[in-house]
């Protein structure tokens, strides 16, 4: 597909199948109060940029990546749900706050057994923050790969 | 300008949704709000800020908050954070076990 001279893409974060933010199970998530996005039902343990920008911040559990996008876009990647209670176990982080990054780029290695092990939901959700500077957001559907596959595109209003 | 702190008692710290929570709290309000932690100082408005503060358990946030509606904003935010606090806190304790229902 062609991009219009405006449109950014967004790629997956992760292997996996894009999920409408609606069915992913928690309801901050879900009523898309924290932001617009998307989620991806992971099938591997890599997690990637899905835009080009600079880590603003790699929480304590290692589980949420914030990417301040070279558009203003701020985009927020959090994998699995209530992850945040592993307290780090399952997640190894391959950037830090600062790094810049493009799309596609190495955030994290996950090891899903672990969040399977403590029956969190694997979904890793892709918010825009910032929506207000967004003026379009087109969500793909299907399965795609991580880092490579488009996930999403939008028009930054900025 | 009002100013006022509150300490992080979440065992999880101030993480996504709860961070995603009070910038969405924040916006509300006119005025300029801005917190403090760990030595940074960032927009109260603005979830991926809050997320850098890495707030963790006990961690002291300083609010300052500045503009026209300032004295509801300030004590709003009061109000807020002492909620927050007690439903993390609650959380926490039914995880534990130590809360029982009895019938």
């Amino acid at each position: 597909m062609k991009l219009f001279k405006k449109e950014k893409l967004m790629l997956f974060p992760i292997d996996g199948t894009l999920i409408p933010l609606s069915d992913v199970p928690d309801e901050a998530f879900c009523s898309g109060m924290l932001g617009i996005g998307f989620a991806v039902l992971p099938t591997a343990g890599t997690v990637y940029a899905p835009m080009t920008g600079r880590i603003e911040s790699v929480t304590d559990a290692r589980h949420a990546y914030t990417v301040m996008g070279d558009d203003g876009t701020e985009l927020l990647v959090h994998v699995g749900i209530d992850t945040v209670t592993l307290g780090g176990k399952g997640f190894l982080p391959m950037v830090s706050e600062g790094d810049s990054v493009k799309a596609g780029d190495v955030l994290a290695r996950v090891d899903l057994d672990v969040l399977r092990e403590a029956s969190l939901p694997l979904h890793t959700v892709v918010l825009i923050t910032n929506p207000e500077t967004v003026s379009e957001l087109q969500i793909c559907k299907g399965k795609g790969l991580g880092g490579k596959s488009e996930a999403a595109r939008y028009v930054p209003s900025a | 300008m009002k100013e006022f702190s509150c300490r992080i008692e979440d065992p999880n710290g101030l993480h996504a949704r709860p961070a995603g929570q009070l910038a969405t709290f924040a916006k509300r309000f006119l005025s300029d709000i801005r917190v403090r932690a760990n030595g940074k100082e960032v927009d109260g408005k603005r979830l991926l800020a809050l997320m850098s503060l890495g707030a963790t358990e006990g961690t002291e946030l300083s609010f300052s908050v500045s503009g026209e509606d300032e004295e509801t904003a300030i004590l709003a935010l009061e109000v807020y954070c002492r909620s927050m606090n007690a439903d993390a806190k609650s959380q926490a304790d039914q995880k534990d076990g130590s809360t029982h229902a009895e019938p």
